[in-house]
């Protein structure tokens, strides 16, 4: 490694003494391979500080309240953005919210502390939530990732996040704006959730207490939502209809008046809104596949769909008889579940590895569950149901589904463990005779093979046509 | 004006072209800690002007030219920044094309080579980017100076560099 080659990481390390700098500079100006290797140096700290999750052994990430700015994700915050810009590019007049406690608070860019002002600038909380005064007599509980603005003194615009607003002060003093419409307080607390793809934006609404009225920028699109009610709300620009589901059991917020009130934890959550919703679609709704609704009147997509649903049927019948073996195994002489089942294994590794089905080219939407059928109903006077139509909708939260990018992220797990074991034990371990050379050809077999199912996994995950 | 579909397209664009806008802007501000306040005002920017963007036109040539100028007046405004180069230089790495390799084929050579480093290395490595400790913390933990672990920083993320170069051309 070259002198000039540890200057540039210094500069990048911000480590650099003045008169480095100025050699630095010197040098860069006349050589172009120096320049070169500084873009490169750049891109490889870029991919570093990006990696969120590695297929490697124990590295496994832990989570950092810390706040370090290069952990980053960029595209979210474009998206978000471009929805606050292109819905709300307004000026704005003096500020007069207040930022009375945080939790943990993360901010990218602009930072707000406890006690101060809140700025009208787009704001973005990468991490934690805010607790925030409106003169308005009305208290917001940001959580992040949240992207908003106060964009006055009674009302703040939420590009993507979770809030919720307590308003003890004039009904329909405070609102609060988001990409398909506005929510006006009506002595209330209610909650709204953001979130959007590029092309369509939604919001989930839920009033905890009082009443709430929505106002669309289309007339026909306002509403009252009251007390027990919620809404997903759908749209993807001023110009066309918004699509609003009222009372949908899967939309279910948690209220967060204070920071006080913590946020209920996932399983908490599942166990309030996924569970019922799945039991409810059980009991009344035929077996409709979302995704074969999608794909009505391209034959070809169907088939191939058809096709991966039989691999991902089949591989799921061979990874629950190892998952079933696992629950039922009881360790003895300290012989780990992966080191009893290492060549079973190693088996269903090599069977993705080397098999006859492109795993990497298969789609998202095809290795798990990314929507779901909705029921139209239309009932007469009497209340009965006369029509039943179904429909997909993308689902916000993917499911297992066939379990099919599971199965591989579980048979990738195993064969992490067997790995570290086999590491840890040295490299003779898993040859039959004992023989390092064996064992480390083995060994170097079995990392390729991690790479390809990581590959595949990241692939499926990236194939989002 | 801008129809829905170009508009969309834009966002698109917009949103691809953010690891990349990252970089070309920590490449001419010397990495400065404001890299992230500049590129918001460079998304800022470039939406304001989203009307004069072809879309015939490759749009990250257009993006770091609005860049660029961004830099140039964030240099002029803020004459606290430590590292600035010269005029100079500048237009001189502005000027010359950024990496044209897929974000995605980088992860996965450097997952490859990661790979390649021993244990503890590369455990060292990725603690250094995990941000909880820092280069003081982690040198006293390993019991050596913070000097003598900074240049086995430099040395790791050197070889880690050459070897994503050489598994590059082959992906």
């Amino acid at each position: 490694m070259k002198n000039y080659e540890k200057l540039v990481w210094k500069l990048i390390d911000r480590e650099i003494s003045d008169i480095e700098f100025a050699d630095l500079q010197a040098k860069l100006l006349s050589c172009k391979e120096l320049r070169e290797y500084y873009q490169e140096c750049l891109e490889t700290d870029s991919t570093l500080v990006s990696r969120h999750h590695s297929p490697f052994l124990g590295f496994q990430e832990k989570k950092t309240e810390k706040k370090i700015v290069p952990f980053f994700t960029y595209g979210g915050w474009a998206a978000a953005v471009i929805v606050l810009f292109s819905v709300f590019f307004f000026s704005h007049p003096e500020p007069s919210a207040l930022l009375v406690s945080s939790e943990g608070a993360d901010w990218r860019g602009i930072a707000v502390s406890d006690g101060d002002s809140m700025p009208t600038d787009m704001l973005h909380l990468h991490r934690g939530a805010i607790e925030v005064d409106f003169p308005s007599k009305t208290k917001v509980v940001i959580e992040a990732p949240a992207y908003f603005q106060i964009s006055s003194a009674n009302s703040l615009i939420l590009g993507q996040g979770m809030l919720t607003a307590t308003h003890e002060g004039k009904p329909g003093s405070f609102s609060v704006q988001t990409p398909v419409g506005s929510f006006f307080d009506l002595g209330t607390q209610f909650g709204v959730f953001v979130d959007h793809t590029i092309e369509e934006a939604t919001v989930i609404t839920e009033v905890f207490e009082g009443n709430i009225k929505f106002e669309g920028f289309n007339k026909n699109d306002s509403r009252f939502i009251n007390e027990g009610e919620n809404a997903i709300i759908k749209g993807h620009n001023r110009n066309e209809s918004l699509k609003i589901i009222a009372n949908h059991p899967y939309a279910q917020l948690f209220p967060r008046p204070n920071l006080k009130a913590k946020s209920p934890t996932s399983a908490e959550q599942k166990g309030l809104s996924e569970i019922p919703f799945a039991d409810a679609r059980k009991s009344e709704s035929p077996d409709i596949d979302a995704i074969d609704i999608m794909l009505d009147g391209n034959l070809r997509a169907q088939i191939n769909y058809s096709m991966v649903k039989g691999i991902a049927s089949a591989l799921d019948q061979k990874v629950k008889i190892l998952e079933n073996a696992k629950n039922n195994y009881t360790p003895s002489d300290n012989i780990t579940f992966a080191e009893a089942a290492m060549r079973q294994i190693e088996a269903m590794g090599q069977s993705i590895v080397e098999s006859y089905v492109k795993f990497p080219e298969i789609r998202y939407w095809e290795a798990c569950q990314t929507a779901e059928v909705i029921w139209d109903e239309q009932r007469n006077e009497e209340g009965q149901i006369t029509h039943r139509i179904p429909h997909a909708q993308r689902l916000k939260q993917p499911r297992e589904g066939n379990r099919l990018l599971k199965n591989l992220e579980t048979i990738r797990e195993w064969i992490t463990d067997v790995h570290i074991i086999h590491e840890n034990k040295g490299m003779g371990w898993a040859s039959k005779f004992g023989c390092p050379e064996d064992g480390k050809a083995i060994f170097d077999k079995r990392n390729k093979n991690l790479l390809a199912i990581t590959y595949a996994i990241d692939s499926i995950k990236s194939n989002l046509d | 004006m801008p129809t829905p579909d170009t508009e969309s397209l834009f966002v698109a664009e917009l949103t691809k072209a953010q690891v990349k806008m990252r970089i070309y802007l920590a490449k001419l501000l010397a990495n400065s800690p404001s890299t992230d306040d500049v590129l918001q005002e460079c998304n800022k920017v470039l939406w304001v002007k989203r009307d004069d963007w072809d879309p015939e036109t490759i749009f990250l040539k257009w993006a770091y030219r609005v860049c660029f100028f961004q830099v140039k007046a964030y240099f002029r405004n803020q004459s606290r920044e430590k590292l600035v180069f010269n005029d100079e230089l500048l237009d001189i790495l502005g000027k010359e094309d950024p990496d044209q390799n897929n974000p995605k084929d980088r992860e996965i050579a450097m997952n490859q080579c990661l790979g390649k480093l021993d244990n503890q290395d590369r455990s060292l490595l990725l603690e250094r980017y995990q941000g909880e400790l820092s280069v003081d913390q982690l040198a006293q933990r390993e019991g050596i100076s913070p000097n003598t672990l900074s240049q086995k920083l430099l040395r790791l993320r050197h070889q880690l560099l050459i070897c994503i170069q050489v598994n590059l051309k082959t992906i």
